[in-house]
């Protein structure tokens, strides 16, 4: 069971929404998505989910191709939408309905999924009546009724205290250890390095990085250096050829090019009577990875 | 597979639509309207009935003598008016009248002072006619007006029926003396009478605007709904199951049953109306019951002037003839879709719910204009007919333009069937024109339906919708 999505292309116009985007999503656990405002992830997530034709390429979900609105993908949209005036339970059946559900099946999974993420209490409410974060919740469970193998969250976490937040997470957990493909966009990279094996980034709908998360954490080496002591320091650090990237409360950031500035400067600063309180060499973050390759795409920088 | 969930999406829409405030309380203003008229009538027409004859609550006040004073040849009028009113009927001579009438002018009692005499014209043998005066006393109170008017039809009918017989007509064939004719000068080639005229105007102007309410207030809240699912985002959790165009054909679909509903429990409630309108009238009558307002609607239809009758169905042929009633069913459901399709197209060109009353005034403007092309001609055609008392003949070049222009045709054709104005190549004509735009419209929506659906910007007009369709 996989994903493939082969050479997809999308214009409108002379605008080029989409790039030759081509990945795959081969073991089940979560797919990033990323990108800035504007990169195509949503035109991406539209052809993925046949919702938008494609100029060119190919998508295929277990080998098969997909076609527009085949179904049995579960959806959670960045633009959250229900129907203000009607009451929640009456647009959860009509939900089920188009996803193929019987009565009996769909009242089965609606009460588990009420129950779950704490909304029962509010399936006779009108959507216009809920809080915001209630409504999400009623959009997670549209998304999980029938069980769906496949299923794609854009921005699932925006805007949720950090209990309802939570609680996504755990769910979104649940269904990773139900063996689900997910794919998941958000601008929250720390969400993304929580739950994600695989990434994607995307600028101006080109792709300007893809792989493994781990690999591309390794491949980009330890090259950022944390360093606090009591006593000035920076002099020191001149001397081994680093360059000061910021200057916080938590200490001075540097960047390295080789790990063996790391260790002279460690060397340095013994010999010099300055011990340092903190001295912390590590991978980027992905937020670090994700400005680092857009800016260098916007620079006309290469692909990796 | 490319219209799979239409059903859904269909029973959906339709169940929400019958249960929302604005259908419910559309309908039921229109159910009580009808019934209101309808009792209203029954309750005038009891009225009517009970006033004259003194089977009301007791308001109606007539008289207990009459006093009669007499110029004219015709003898014996005292004897023949107390033979029909309930009331004391006296001769009076010419002395006795001057005192009599100061008596009842000022007086206290319910009596009434009638002068009978030839017009003053000079002419001696009623040549210049007869006119009958009747005095009623000072206090109004004394005496109703209906019993008054009542007293003055009867003063007459007397009158004429005394006269005939002065003149030798025997009793039993005084009806058929008194027999109503009526004439009236037609044109060759435009033999149109009166009732005819009256019909040529007041049924189009009254289908085209039950047409225009139900196809265009219909249209309209598909373009709303659609507009609604888009600007609230709900269609992008639809379409990763149902194909927007299943999703249009079951909003239409379902929007055309809800009409459908409506149009049942309307003509269920005017059925109702007429029963009532009978009830009320036979209990009036003295009657009781369904089984009587049943025999009273039966014998109406029978009493009623045949020749009326035969002139209505003349002026309207197309009004229970089956292909006729089928070429006007199969012009609604396309005028339907017409304005249905293009509403859902427009509908998806909106992508925020403030453009929303901007949006849809392409179809409201549109659905005017055809409107007023099949309102106004028959409107100016009354006018004209009733300035200069010439026929109306439903030929000017509006009426025929509104006739085969596909956005005027929906409210137009149906009274020109109805009336019998159209030969059947002009309905097969204007009907294919009519089917020709809509099955362009149903392509356009197929071609560029998709992608609207999904456009996020300002709101997009009927001519960037027909240039993308070409891009595509």
């Amino acid at each position: 069971m996989s994903l493939t999505v082969e050479n997809v292309s999308k214009s409108y116009g002379s605008f080029k929404a989409v790039e030759s985007l081509s990945f795959e999503f081969n073991n089940s656990g979560v797919f990033a998505l990323l990108g800035t405002n504007g990169a195509g992830k949503t035109t991406s997530i539209r052809i993925i989910l046949g919702m938008l034709s494609k100029d060119s390429g190919e998508i295929r979900w277990k080998g098969e191709q997909i076609k527009p609105a085949q179904g049995g993908i579960g959806y959670l949209a960045e633009d959250r939408g229900l129907y203000p005036k009607i009451n929640i339970i009456t647009q959860m059946y009509f939900f089920a309905s188009l996803k193929g559900l019987k009565k009996s099946q769909a009242k089965k999974e609606i009460d588990y999924w009420f129950g779950r993420l704490g909304i029962d209490e509010y399936r006779t409410k009108n959507a216009d009546q809920l809080s915001k974060g209630n409504q999400q919740k009623v959009q997670l469970a549209a998304a999980l009724i029938g069980d769906p193998e496949l299923m794609v969250l854009d921005e699932p976490l925006s805007g949720l205290d950090p209990v309802n937040a939570d609680l996504f997470k755990s769910v979104i957990r649940e269904e990773i250890a139900k063996d689900k493909f997910i794919i998941m966009s958000s601008h929250q990279m720390n969400i993304i390095e929580e739950f994600c094996d695989d990434i994607i980034i995307m600028n101006k709908g080109k792709t300007v990085l893809k792989g493994n998360l781990n690999q591309i954490k390794k491949a980009e080496g330890r090259v950022n250096l944390l360093v606090k002591s009591d006593s000035d320091f920076m002099e020191l650090a001149s001397q081994c050829g680093l360059v000061m990237k910021e200057n916080t409360p938590n200490g001075v950031c540097f960047t390295v090019k080789e790990e063996k500035q790391a260790h002279m400067l460690m060397q340095k600063m013994l010999d010099a009577g300055v011990p340092p309180i903190k001295f912390e060499l590590r991978e980027p973050t992905l937020n670090e990875i994700f400005i680092d390759r857009v800016e260098n795409s916007a620079n006309g920088g290469e692909n990796k | 597979m490319r219209f799979k969930g239409w059903k859904q999406i269909f029973a959906f829409t339709y169940l929400q639509q019958v249960k929302s405030k604005g259908f419910i309380a559309s309908t039921i203003i229109v159910c009580v309207l009808i019934i209101a008229l309808f009792v209203l009538a029954g309750v005038l027409s009891f009225s009517e009935l009970g006033d004259v004859f003194g089977s009301g609550d007791g308001e109606v006040k007539g008289v207990d003598t009459v006093y009669i004073y007499n110029e004219t040849d015709i003898g014996g009028y005292d004897r023949a008016l107390s033979e029909v009113i309930d009331a004391k009927c006296v001769e009076l001579s010419g002395e006795e009248l001057e005192s009599k009438q100061e008596e009842v002018k000022a007086g206290d009692r319910p009596e009434t002072v009638i002068c009978l005499g030839y017009a003053a014209d000079g002419s001696e043998n009623g040549a210049g006619g007869v006119s009958i005066k009747l005095y009623r006393p000072q206090n109004k109170e004394l005496v109703s007006d209906d019993y008054m008017n009542y007293l003055a039809y009867e003063c007459t009918e007397v009158f004429k029926e005394s006269l005939l017989l002065s003149l030798g007509v025997e009793k039993e064939n005084i009806g058929l003396a008194e027999t109503a004719v009526s004439s009236e000068v037609l044109i060759y080639g435009d033999e149109t009478s009166e009732i005819r005229q009256i019909l040529n105007t007041v049924v189009p102007m009254l289908l085209a605007a039950v047409m225009f309410m139900f196809i265009v207030s219909y249209a309209q809240i598909i373009a709303q709904s659609v507009a609604m699912e888009k600007t609230s985002r709900v269609i992008e959790l639809l379409i990763t199951s149902v194909r927007p165009l299943a999703i249009v054909a079951g909003k239409v679909f379902a929007m055309l049953l809800v009409v459908i509903t409506q149009l049942l429990i309307i003509g269920t409630v005017v059925g109702a109306g007429v029963g009532i309108f009978a009830l009320i009238a036979v209990t009036a009558a003295g009657g009781s019951g369904l089984a009587e307002a049943a025999q009273g609607i039966g014998e109406a239809v029978q009493s009623a002037d045949s020749s009326w009758q035969t002139e209505l169905m003349n002026a309207m042929p197309g009004l229970l003839d089956p292909v006729s009633i089928i070429a006007i069913v199969i012009i609604f459901l396309l005028g339907f879709l017409f304005y249905a399709l293009l509403a859902a197209l427009i509908g998806a060109g909106i992508s925020r719910s403030e453009d929303l009353a901007n949006g849809i005034q392409p179809l409201a403007l549109i659905s005017v204009i055809g409107f007023f092309l099949s309102y106004l001609p028959p409107a100016f055609d009354m006018g004209y007919a009733a300035g200069s008392g010439e026929m109306v003949t439903n030929t000017n070049i509006l009426t025929v333009i509104a006739r085969y222009l596909p956005i005027s045709s929906p409210f137009a054709l149906p009274s020109a069937i109805i009336l019998g104005q159209l030969g059947t190549l002009e309905i097969i004509v204007s009907t294919v024109i009519l089917a020709g735009l809509t099955f362009a419209t149903m392509l356009l929506v197929a071609k560029v339906y998709e992608n609207i659906i999904l456009y996020s910007g300002s709101v997009l007009k009927l001519g960037q919708i027909i240039k993308m369709a070409r891009s595509k």
